[in-house]
């Protein structure tokens, strides 16, 4: 036991002293976060979306046009979300979007304020650049509100011309028109469309998981199972480098050496965890209330990654093959664990992919925990964890073995 | 030359026989192929958007809302209760849920506000999609209901007009009635006049205009929106545009041609690890030979890793590349050169093949994140945008956002082609002058 410790300090010691794995290890997960942060945008104050570039071409003969283009590039809200240009040539603004240039074009066309006033049906039309597909569909969203308002108020006056031909109170179409302006006026006021708001999950009192929540954990369990790959470097040199016959010619068991040197890789990735949870924490990413929950899942993370450390080591012959495998393995697991984006977005039957991963259930249960849940309900997690290290330990230990 | 092919070959050969790099080159990129196809290629409209509806306040309004969700193509809307839905959510099964409030009742036709509540799962990224309906929603419904109100208000003042005025208008009548306003009338005949003027005494139901005026909504509105993604004219119609998440696509393609390319420029450091480089100098191959030979070598790897990802991408899979296969060789050529200057570039700053495989990925990493990768640069700060102009992975998305998902033909990639070329340039230049080879 005192060996397999001497193994495991000195282990350590030598990763240390090592400067470029310790700014892997350490240095490019925090830089990544930064970027991650001010990427998008939850820290450092309101780092704004540049303005999106947009045209309106107006063709529209009435007043309604006008009167639309007016609101969107006059509105001080909007204004700050678009750079709007006015311009004359459909075709010309269309080629724009093509190019690129321009994120979408709002086209009124020519009859608008006539059909409108006919109450027929019509029709603007958005071009939008499948490039820039989010900036197209803010501005999109904005024309779907101004065409929903128009709508609204062409409704109300033709609902309350029925009815009041409908009453007989009012003798015909001429005498109607007394009582239109008054409906047009208040259906288009402000806050007429404001009986039904949507709120989103704010309400909910549940503190929603940003994207910087998303990306810091998702990051931090990533380069946490990075640390398999110098353990494994680090057993494996001294396979490569025949060290490792002359240390078991030692009175040294091997299970001391292999436990020393995962003893080793164990505290440095704890290390690791505790720095970049800090700084994570620092940098405003919210890991739950349950900070218990949180460092049971890392352990069973630190502990599954050193298990794996192990298993590289007795599949690679060496160094070349370590370096080959353990990253693309640390890749393939945060792609299909959803350390790289959202399992949601993957079809339904593809999610339980991500059970095979080690990032799969470590950010499952971090998920649950920004949600609030107890530690009990991480408790699968965590054994899910711990039997993927005696699996990943066991075999790696049975390979090693047969090697011998 | 023909040295440099030969020492080219060879080290290729070395690559392709280390077990674990074959997998990474050859299994990996099909496998992700595969997952990026299914999870973001043409089969991704196939999953619809998952939308859970909870309705609390189970009034007509509550029903309008449900309705007008299921008449959305893109979304699979099923019905549950509020605990269970929040469960789904949280496992990340749906990607957002419609509340409907006790509050939306009939309380709304007296303005009294109202809510529709929308808990959105925080990774989704379709859940604009879905705010953008329920906003609809809730325009459509708070305009029936202003609307009730406004006829209300109106339907007054036409009465009270109606029945201070002298002389009402009977139409089909000649009978003339006497002069005084027909609030005066007796109660009788008012009761009577109010068979033919339906809202002399009464006003309309209000819960009546607000279906009088939604029916109106159907089947278009008045003003609707139409939207066109512009692709050129010349190919209109006949090619494959590409949808959705093709961010995605492009981004871990270029992410991982970068990951491959530096995993695979170890092979640089390899001889001078061994001892076998002091070897191969004696013999009478010049160092730059050698050197060059390598470099080819790691290339070429980077190549066949490409013709890989976006081949069996495009043949297996029908992910669209553009209209214009030269312009995405170029492009995909000129990454391929930065890329592997930048490999012989990180060959020199570090020590050994161990630290540059720990590194290459992790760069990897950053330099697709910074370049709009993962997410697409239009939603970054422009700080972080200006960031992008200094990476070789941003040029390449640009010109393969142009070439893929615009469309675009050869003269869209000239510019950033060129970048990529000075970033090659650049990486090799620095890199031969600190590669210490010896």
């Amino acid at each position: 036991m005192k060996k397999l410790v001497r193994i495991g300090l000195k282990d350590i010691l030598i990763t240390l002293r090592d400067v470029p794995a310790l700014a892997i290890l350490i240095g490019m997960p925090m830089i990544i976060i930064l970027i991650l942060g001010s990427a998008l945008g939850s820290f450092g104050g309101d780092s704004e979306m540049a303005r999106i570039d947009v045209a309106i071409v107006n063709l529209d003969e009435g007043d309604i046009g006008t009167e639309i283009v007016e609101g969107i590039t006059e509105g001080e809200e909007l204004e700050e979300l678009f750079d709007t240009r006015v311009l004359d040539d459909a075709e010309d603004a269309r080629k724009d979007v093509e190019k690129g240039n321009l994120a979408a074009l709002l086209v009124i066309p020519e009859d608008f304020s006539d059909k409108i006033n006919d109450s027929k049906p019509v029709k603007m039309n958005v071009f939008i650049d499948p490039g820039k597909e989010i900036s197209a569909s803010i501005f999109q969203n904005v024309v779907r509100s101004v065409a929903t308002r128009i709508s609204s108020a062409s409704i109300a006056v033709q609902t309350a011309r029925d009815v009041l031909i409908e009453s007989k109170m009012v003798a015909d179409e001429k005498d109607f028109t007394r009582h239109m302006d008054k409906v047009v006026k208040e259906i288009t006021a402000d806050d007429a469309l404001s009986a039904i708001g949507v709120l989103g999950s704010d309400v909910e009192k549940e503190r929603e998981i940003t994207e910087l929540d998303f990306y810091g954990t998702g990051m931090t369990i990533m380069f946490l199972l990075f640390g398999s790959m110098f353990g494994a470097f680090s057993l494996v040199k001294e396979k490569e480098e025949k060290t490792l016959s002359r240390l078991l010619i030692t009175p040294t068991s091997k299970v001391s050496i292999i436990g020393g040197k995962m003893l080793g890789i164990f505290f440095v990735g704890a290390v690791q965890f505790l720095i970049l949870f800090l700084f994570t924490v620092i940098l405003g990413v919210y890991w739950g209330e349950n900070l218990f929950g949180v460092f049971l899942l890392a352990l069973g993370v630190l502990l599954a990654m050193t298990g794996l450390s192990v298993l590289f080591s007795s599949v690679a012959k060496n160094v070349r093959s370590v370096g080959a495998i353990a990253p693309l393995v640390v890749i393939v697991m945060a792609l299909a664990g959803g350390s790289l984006f959202p399992i949601s977005t993957m079809p339904e039957w593809l999610q339980p992919i991500r059970y095979l991963t080690i990032n799969g259930w470590a950010l499952d249960g971090l998920s649950d925990l920004m949600k609030g849940a107890g530690t009990n309900s991480i408790l699968s997690n965590f054994g899910a964890l711990i039997a993927m290290f005696f699996a990943f330990f066991l075999f790696g230990v049975w390979r090693l073995g047969c090697e011998e | 030359m023909k040295k440099i092919i030969n020492l080219a070959w060879l080290n290729i050969l070395q690559i392709l026989r280390n077990k674990g790099e074959l997998l990474g080159i050859l299994i990996l990129p099909v496998l992700l192929t595969f997952i990026f196809s299914v999870v973001f290629g043409n089969g991704a409209e196939e999953s619809k958007v998952p939308v859970i509806f909870v309705d609390e306040a189970k009034t007509e309004y509550s029903r309008q809302v449900y309705e007008q969700l299921k008449e959305v193509d893109s979304f699979s809307v099923k019905e549950d209760t509020c605990a269970d839905a929040k469960e789904f959510l949280t496992e990340g099964k749906v990607d957002a849920v419609v509340i409907a409030p006790d509050d939306l009742d009939s309380d709304i036709l007296a303005g009294i506000g109202a809510s529709i509540k929308v808990l959105k799962n925080p990774g989704s990224t379709r859940i604009l999609s879905v705010v953008e309906v329920v906003n609809g929603i809730a325009g459509r419904m708070a305009a029936n209901a202003k609307t009730s109100q406004i006829i209300q208000e109106v339907v007054g003042e036409a009465r009270s007009e109606f029945e201070s005025n002298l002389l009402p208008f009977m139409p089909g009548q000649e009978i003339s009635l006497p002069q005084v306003p027909v609030k005066d009338f007796p109660e009788k005949i008012k009761a009577e006049l109010s068979k033919t003027f339906p809202y002399l005494q009464a006003d309309p139901g209000s819960e009546g205009l607000y279906w009088a005026a939604d029916e109106k909504w159907e089947p278009e509105p008045p003003v609707s929106v139409e939207v066109e993604e512009v692709i050129p004219s010349e190919v209109r119609g006949e090619s494959v545009v590409a949808t959705g998440y093709l961010q995605f696509s492009l981004g871990f393609t270029v992410m991982f041609i970068m990951f491959i390319v530096l995993n695979g420029a170890g092979g640089i450091l390899d001889e001078r690890e061994t001892g076998t480089l002091s070897r191969l100098l004696t013999t009478p191959t010049p160092k730059a030979q050698l050197l060059m030979g390598k470099i080819v070598a790691v290339f070429l790897t980077g190549a066949l890793e490409a013709v890989i990802l976006i081949g069996f991408g495009a043949l297996v899979f029908d992910v669209p590349w553009g209209r214009n296969p030269l312009s995405l060789i170029i492009i995909v050529g000129t990454y391929l050169l930065a890329v592997t200057g930048l490999a012989v570039f990180l060959s020199a700053m570090v020590r050994t093949r161990g630290q540059l495989s720990a590194i290459g990925p992790v760069i990897a990493v950053a330099l697709a994140m910074i370049g709009g990768c993962f997410w697409p640069i239009e939603i970054v700060s422009p700080f972080m945008r200006r960031l992008a102009d200094f990476t070789p992975t941003g040029w390449a998305m640009y010109g393969l956002v142009d070439i893929v998902a615009r469309n675009q033909g050869i003269s869209e990639v000239v510019v950033p082609s060129l970048v990529l070329l000075g970033f090659a340039v650049l990486f090799f230049g620095l890199g031969i002058k600190f590669l210490k080879f010896e």
